[in-house]
């Protein structure tokens, strides 16, 4: 920093260097103290080179003017309701995943549900240890006596 | 040569401090949020770009931040802490999901280690070029763990203290501490190897 930028940074933020934003408030401080000639510890010595070495060119102006059209732009949507199709993709391929989950289920438990009487003897024949064809003529449960169909 | 075309960022005529600048945003005053990225716009672009490695998607990270205080500004509570406190928070986590996410294309293969960690910067290479001991700290902390990184960078940048980063960062006040000695005594010892190496070099090449 020299004397040009800090009268700028002065006309920029105001007279008192401690209400001025970061970074240029440790930029000032360092500046200030190498002119006076004052003593900083270690710590803030480091910090300071950290400082000094994480500079690189930034222009808020362009900044400011990049956020402020995103601004301008989601004010539009509000009160426009624009569709924009990026913002759809999120809930369109959650509907489409609900939707493949919930076929596959349904469908599923349909071909499950056909089978059941035919495991339920299977399971009955193991269970008593015949074969299925010599079960259904022992079966104990008839539909007249009220067993299932 | 872009900057004279952009017009300077409008302020309020009076000088007010983050906290009534973000109830005037959370009021919905755009020029309050201008005055902030003028404020802070600086600080948060060097924080991102150093902590990612590069300043690629710093200012991507910064409008995302600014965009989110425009929306959630009826969010900040002055009770819980300041403004800037609030506003870093917000960009150490963006930083944080960007690095998650670089790391994750890396591990499915949709980009090279060495294109999403690279810390090349031309722009700030040229600027800290002729000090040597700039370019061994800037190197020394792409090296250093994230956490150290971040801490270090919220002290050094941000001028946050303690507390303030422990608050950004959702730690303790004395895990920050360690965080900082352990950072600041890498990039001494980086710095004293380098310089005790000089001479030896010196000597070799005479």
């Amino acid at each position: 920093m020299n004397k040009g930028e800090f009268e700028n940074l002065k006309a920029r933020f105001g007279d008192d260097i401690a209400t001025w934003p970061a970074p240029f408030r440790q930029e000032a401080t360092l500046f200030l103290a190498a002119h006076r000639g004052a003593a900083i510890s270690d710590d803030e010595k480091l910090d300071h080179l950290v400082l000094e070495a994480t500079t690189t060119p930034t222009d808020e102006r362009v900044l400011d003017r990049h956020v402020m059209a995103r601004v301008a732009k989601s004010r539009r949507r509000m009160f426009g309701l624009t569709i924009d199709p990026r913002s759809w993709s999120i809930p369109a391929t959650a509907t489409s995943m609900a939707l493949v989950i919930t076929v596959f289920a349904a469908s599923g438990y349909l071909a499950a549900g056909k089978e059941q009487d035919i495991s339920d003897d299977a399971l009955l024949a193991f269970a008593v240890g015949v074969p299925p064809s010599e079960l259904a003529a022992t079966s104990i449960f008839t539909q007249e006596k009220g067993g299932r169909p | 040569m872009s900057q004279a075309r952009v017009p300077e960022i409008a302020r309020l005529p009076e000088r007010l401090d983050d906290e009534e600048l973000l109830a005037r945003v959370a009021a919905g005053e755009q020029l309050a949020l201008r005055q902030l990225i003028d404020r802070h716009g600086r600080g948060l672009q060097l924080f991102a770009a150093r902590y990612l490695g590069g300043s690629h998607d710093a200012e991507d990270i910064v409008q995302d931040v600014f965009f989110s205080v425009w929306n959630n500004a009826k969010r900040f509570d002055r009770a819980k802490g300041r403004a800037t406190t609030w506003i870093y928070r917000i960009a150490a986590n963006r930083c944080i999901d960007v690095r998650r996410w670089r790391r994750f294309r890396v591990f499915i293969g949709f980009e090279d280690t060495d294109d999403v960690f690279s810390s090349e910067d031309p722009q700030a290479d040229t600027l800290i070029g002729a000090r040597q001991e700039l370019a061994i700290v800037r190197a020394g902390l792409g090296k250093l763990p994230e956490r150290q990184r971040m801490a270090l960078l919220l002290r050094a940048v941000a001028d946050l203290d303690v507390p303030a980063i422990a608050a950004v960062m959702g730690t303790s006040a004395g895990s920050v501490e360690q965080l900082l000695v352990r950072a600041r005594r890498t990039l001494r010892a980086r710095l004293t190897k380098v310089g005790e190496s000089e001479p030896k070099d010196e000597r070799v090449s005479k």
